[in-house]
Formats: C-alpha cells, structure tokens, sequence
C-alpha cells in the first residue's frame, strides 16, 4: 500500500516537473525574459471573461517577469488608439466579427510569422478559420460560442413537456403554452431594440429559416431581400401578436433577457452561453437547479473571441506570448471549467469533460456543445458592424409596428445594406 | 499723435495679459480640436483610418446634407432644445419666484431641487430607465394608483420621446432655477412693497417688476442652454440608443455612431463642424440679446 503511495506521489512530482518544463518552453526561452515589460491589454469592460483573465494573469506575470495590466475598453477607446498608432495597448481583445474590420485597416499584427501551424493543430477548425481574415491569421481565440437555448426543467414538467422545443414551430406553441401572465411569466423574448446586440440574435432565427444577411457564396452580395427573411420575421411577429412575450420587447436587449430569466420570469431564453455562470449564482439567479441547456432548434450564428497584437506595440514578442499563453489548453480549460462553456481547443475540452462532476453542468456543457456543432458562422465584411446596424433598424421598425409591410421594408434594407457592402469592395 | 502710456496702465496691461494666460490655453485646445476637425471633414475616410491625408473636397458635407437620417435627427433635436429649453423657463420662474421668500423649508426644497444637477447624466438616465421600464418601474407603477395605464415608454415613439425629454428637463431645470432664484434675489422687497401699495396684484407685480429684471438671466440661461440642449447625447445613449425606429436620434447621437459604430470618421467630422456653426449662430445671438440688454 506504501509503496502505492510513494509510486503515485512520484508520478504526480515527475507529470507536475514535466508539465512546468513544457510550459516554460512554451512561454518564453526562460521565466523572466521580459523582466520589467509592461503589458497593457484592452479587455471588454466589465466582461466576465475579462475579470477571468484578470484573475489568473498572476500566472503568466510570474512565467514572463513582466506586468500585466488589464484595461476595460470601449470599442470606441480601442479604435482611436489605433487610429493615433499610439501602441498603448499591447494585445487586443477582439469580438469576431471586428477581425476583417481591424485587419483591413492594419491594426491588428499578421501572427503567421509568429505561430508556428503545429501551434494551431489542437485549436478546432472552426474557432481558427473564425480569427482568420483573407487566409492570414490574426489572432488566437479562446472562445468560439453561440447562443444557447435556455429551459425552465420544472416550469415545462409541470406544462407536461418531456422534452425542450425541437423545432421553431414546437418553440412558439410551448411559448404560448408556457405564457402565465397573471403571475408575470412569459414564454420567452425576442430582443426588438434597435442595437447590434439584438441583430445578433436576430442572425440565428435568420439562420433557423435558411437566411443569410451576406451570401456565404458571394460575399460582395447581400442575401437579406428573400423569402427566407421575410418568413424569418412574419415568425417573429407571431410571437409579437401573441401573448406569449412581454408587450415591450420590441426595447429589450440582451441584458433584460437575462435579467427576467434569472428572477424566474421567462420560461426560455436564447442567450449565451456564459449566462449558466449566471444562472448558478445565488447573487442573481432565483431559478437555481431549475434550468436546463438545449441548442436553439435547428441552427444558431457562432461567434468568437481571441486575442490579437497591436502592430505599434512596443513589447509585440510580449504580446505574442501571451496571446499564446491566455489560448493554451492548460488556461482554456480552465476557462471551461469556470464557465462551463465549449473549449476551443480539443486537449481543453477533454480536460473540462473531465473535471465536470455535476450532473447539470455535463447537461449544460452537452448543450452548448450541440449548439457549436449546429453553429453556422455568418459571412463577415469589413464593415460588419455598419450593416448591423442598418439590420437593427429595420428589426425595430417591425418589431415596433412601424413598418408593416414586412416584404417592403426588408426589401428597402437589402439595398441599403449592399449599397453598405459595395462601400466595403470599393 | 498718439498717447503715451503711464507707467501704472503698462503695468496694468502686463497683469492684465498674464492673466490671460489660462484662458488663452483653453482657447489654443478649442481652436486646434476644431481646425482638426475641419481638416478630417475634407479627408477620405480611408485616409483618416490610416493616419494619412487625401482631400476629397466637399464630399463628406454633401453625403450628411444627403443622408435621410440625420433629416430626422436634426428635426428631433430642434423640438428637444426648443421644448426643453422653455419648459425650464416655465419651471425656473415659477419654482424661483415661490423660492424667493425664505419661508420655513426652502432651506430643504432647494438642496432638493438642484440634487440632479450634481449627478452624472449617465448616472441619472440609468436611473430613470430603471423608473422607466414597463415592468418594474415606478413610474407606471403611479399612474396606475391614478387609473391610468402608462404607456410602454422606451417602445413607444411619441412615449420614448417624452421620455427622453422628461429627463432632459429634469436634469437641466436645477441649473435655470438657480440661475433665476439668484437674479430674483437681487430685487429688493421695497419695490415690490412700493408696487403694492399702488394697487398691482402678485401677478403684476411679476410681470412689471420681475420679470424685467430677469430678462438678462435669461439670455444668459439661454447663452449656455441652447448649446447644450443642441448637443444632447447621454440621455439618448442610455435610454433609447436612438429608438425606436430612430425616433429618439439625435445629432450628436448620430455623430457617435457615424463615427465609432460605422467608422465614418470623415462624415461625423463634417456633421460635428457643421454643429459648431449652428451652435455658435445661436451663441453669438444671444450673446448680442446679452450684450443689448447690458
């Protein structure tokens, strides 16, 4: 039994000895080659993955000898830093569909020269061709996710439903069903409020009925003005003329999705994954060990988040490291575990598989897994974010009542949104 | 033949420079700030995302002069700066003229009434989205002791418009009360007494004795209010982001988003510029009302 022990204790001292060196060579030829650099990264304020990174960035000062300083940033801050190549941030965080944006405009660094392709063997393909801009990499993700379809367990018991909506035809009839206005819960909501954070669950109902915004085949071409979008949004306003969402989701957002969820006042919600965190948490949730995770029926829009360089950085091998560092499998797994979302690398996601012990979290984890596996990614443009906002205007114009001859004003869209596009080809 | 200068008016002259000095820094940051403006107003886009410059004329005045958007945002914010900016007046005379005796409590209404004029705009538009809200907000929440049903304020558009404005006012009144309350305390109580004594009523004693004494108040209220109400942004940002369906957009609103949403930086640089010419006509009016009136 003794000598059990004593082999066990050793293989752990030797795995643990032998996993330092293979970071340590990972990171940098020796700890302290960046002694007295300091790193300044822009992060998304107030972002729960931000406080993560910043949590752990100990780890990689102490790898490196150098500082970390994480700084919540706008998009807007990050922007006229480029623009003045002012190099005060050193690493990017970047939201997926800003990469073309940002790579066109030479503010994010080509990392080809300093990834090598064994580097990225063990990242999925999806969450690496997702940081690419015109066959150049740019950066390294360490999130890819779509969003989720979140259920009440007891809400759909007591309903009689065995299982959560399959389809989008099960998803509006268990909404009405689900719908108890008197004690102040609904069905669900579908975000209407003109921002690009509701154009981006809009995506996945447009992903749902075979839409696309630009064409997948030809991304100079819009594909907004078909009948796709337009059976997409005669779907939406079923749920409108219904009771089975609040009468003012046409000026909610993300964020009221969340907050009605979790005080037990919806019975689904399509939002993102990190939200089970949420949902778990005594501070904010009042339906803890009520929820399951389901991918939304049929189809749903992924997106990314990665690190990238700024090319007027001053520490750029510094950057690159941690870049390299903040996507490791050591650190996305623990990522995973923390949040229980999709790994972007396979080692990653084995080891989170593994770590998982609770029964819902594996629930949750599957789920969202499902809902990667369905992830469509949407065709992007250098000006991505013009075009959303375009979209979000109409959106809030049907959702609103304000237009409603859904064929015309989506028809209107379209053309402004390929005279949007052309601008990006010119 | 000209004067020559005492050595006290020299001295006199110096200090009076030096003390320039300050002022002349804050116009040296106005002056380069606007003239950077101008110069990406006749950039391309393209040029001022790289750092670089290539002249395109008038292009960038044309495509805003074209763009229906800000058709509307000019139209809203017009009806704000004219709205709000005269339901303060309203609420400055009669709230100040009920301050003006000292009476037991003004003490307190006034710490009251100028309370939000110390919070951050997007501390208190946070604050009113929350009073605001359909679901929880108290403002509904009241109504509905009155039997009214209130409307869904940030869906609705003549709703969200109202809003915006509610707030607005709410924010700036504070500002015209004091200013009123400190020009209305500078009249003496003996004219006043002397006026009734010849017969005129409260109201008349306003409308001939105070109100007169206002008139230069007010153009300084309006020296500083019609700017800013021009350049209403935060309210917007927090409490419609433009909605719905553009109704609540306003012009720095759309310069924002011209500029940072869609990297238009050449397009809101020339809707800025041609802001600042509207807003300093304005200015300069009133300025002259001002100038008259001393």
């Amino acid at each position: 039994m003794k000598k059990k022990m004593v082999s066990v204790v050793m293989c752990t001292a030797l795995m643990a000895t032998g996993s330092l060196g293979i970071a340590q060579s990972a990171f940098g030829e020796a700890a302290g080659d960046f002694a007295g650099q300091e790193l300044v990264i822009a992060v998304e304020d107030g972002g729960q993955y931000a406080i993560f990174y910043d949590n752990i960035k100990s780890e990689f000062e102490e790898m490196t000898g150098a500082t970390v300083t994480l700084v919540g940033a706008d998009n807007d801050a990050v922007i006229a830093e480029c623009m003045s190549k002012s190099g005060y941030y050193d690493v990017l965080t970047m939201d997926g569909p800003l990469i073309p944006q940002y790579a066109s405009l030479g503010y994010l660094l080509p990392l080809d020269e300093y990834v090598e392709q064994s580097e990225l063997e063990d990242f999925y393909d999806a969450a690496i061709e997702s940081v690419k801009w015109d066959g150049q990499l740019y950066c390294l993700p360490y999130l890819v996710h779509g969003p989720v379809l979140y259920y009440r367990t007891d809400l759909l018991e007591a309903a009689g439903f065995d299982h959560a909506p399959e389809n989008v035809e099960e998803y509006f009839e268990m909404s009405q069903a689900l719908t108890d206005e008197a004690n102040g819960v609904y069905g669900t909501i579908i975000e209407g409020k003109q921002c690009s954070e509701a154009v981006s669950q809009l995506m996945d109902k447009l992903f749902q009925f075979n839409g696309e915004l630009i064409s997948s085949e030809d991304p100079t071409k819009i594909a907004f003005d078909s009948q796709e979008t337009i059976t997409m949004f005669e779907y939406v306003m079923q749920f409108y003329n219904s009771n089975a969402i609040p009468e003012a989701s046409s000026s909610y957002d993300n964020g009221d999705v969340q907050n009605m969820f979790l005080q037990g006042q919806l019975a689904f919600a399509c939002n993102w994954p990190y939200m089970w965190s949420m949902v778990n948490d005594e501070e904010f949730s009042k339906v803890i060990g009520k929820v399951g995770v389901a991918p939304q029926p049929g189809a749903n829009a992924v997106w990314s988040w990665s690190f990238g360089v700024s090319p007027d950085s001053d520490n750029i091998d510094l950057a690159v490291e941690w870049c390299k560092w903040a996507s490791s499998s050591e650190v996305i797994a623990q990522l995973a575990e923390t949040f229980i979302n999709p790994a972007v690398r396979k080692t990653s996601s084995d080891i989170a598989v593994a770590a998982i012990s609770n029964e819902a979290d594996a629930g949750a984890l599957d789920g969202m897994n499902q809902s990667l596996a369905q992830g469509i990614a949407p065709t992007l443009s250098t000006n991505f974010g013009e075009l959303r906002t375009r979209v979000a205007l109409t959106l809030n114009r049907i959702t609103t009542g304000e237009a409603t001859d859904i064929g015309a004003e989506v028809a209107e869209c379209a053309e402004e949104l390929q005279t949007i596009l052309d601008e990006a080809y010119e | 033949m000209k004067k020559k200068q005492t050595a006290l008016a020299r001295k006199l002259n110096k200090t009076g420079l030096l003390l320039c000095i300050p002022a002349m820094l804050i116009v040296v940051f106005a002056v380069y700030a606007l003239g950077y403006a101008l110069v990406m107003s006749f950039n391309s886009n393209k040029a001022i995302m790289a750092g670089t410059y290539n002249f395109i004329g008038w292009n960038n005045y044309i495509k805003v002069f074209t763009n229906k958007d800000i058709r509307a945002a000019v139209g809203n914010t017009l009806l704000y700066a004219v709205c709000t900016i005269c339901i303060e007046l309203v609420i400055g005379l009669v709230v100040s003229a009920a301050l003006r005796k000292n009476v037991r409590g003004s003490g307190i209404a006034k710490v009251c009434i100028i309370l939000p004029m110390m919070m951050a705009p997007i501390a208190s538009g946070t604050i009113w989205r929350w009073m605001l809200t359909d679901r929880y907000g108290i403002i509904n929440h009241l109504l509905s002791f009155l039997n009214i049903q209130g409307p869904i304020w940030l869906a609705d558009k003549i709703a969200a418009k109202a809003a915006v404005l509610m707030v607005s006012i709410w924010t700036a009144a504070p500002f015209v009360i004091l200013v009123l309350l400190a020009a209305i305390s500078g009249i003496s109580d003996d004219i006043i007494e002397a006026a009734r004594i010849d017969g005129a009523g409260d109201l008349q004693a306003y409308w001939y004795i105070i109100f007169p004494h206002l008139k230069s108040a007010v153009a300084v209220i309006l020296l500083i209010r019609i700017p800013d109400a021009l350049k209403m942004y935060d309210i917007v940002y927090i409490l419609t982001e433009g909605g719905p369906a553009n109704s609540t957009q306003v012009i720095s609103y759309y310069i924002y988003n011209r500029g940072f949403t869609t990297l238009k930086f050449g397009e809101a640089a020339a809707a800025s510029f041609l802001l600042f010419v509207f807003i300093a006509f304005f200015s300069v009016i009133a300025n002259k009302l001002i100038q008259r009136k001393g």
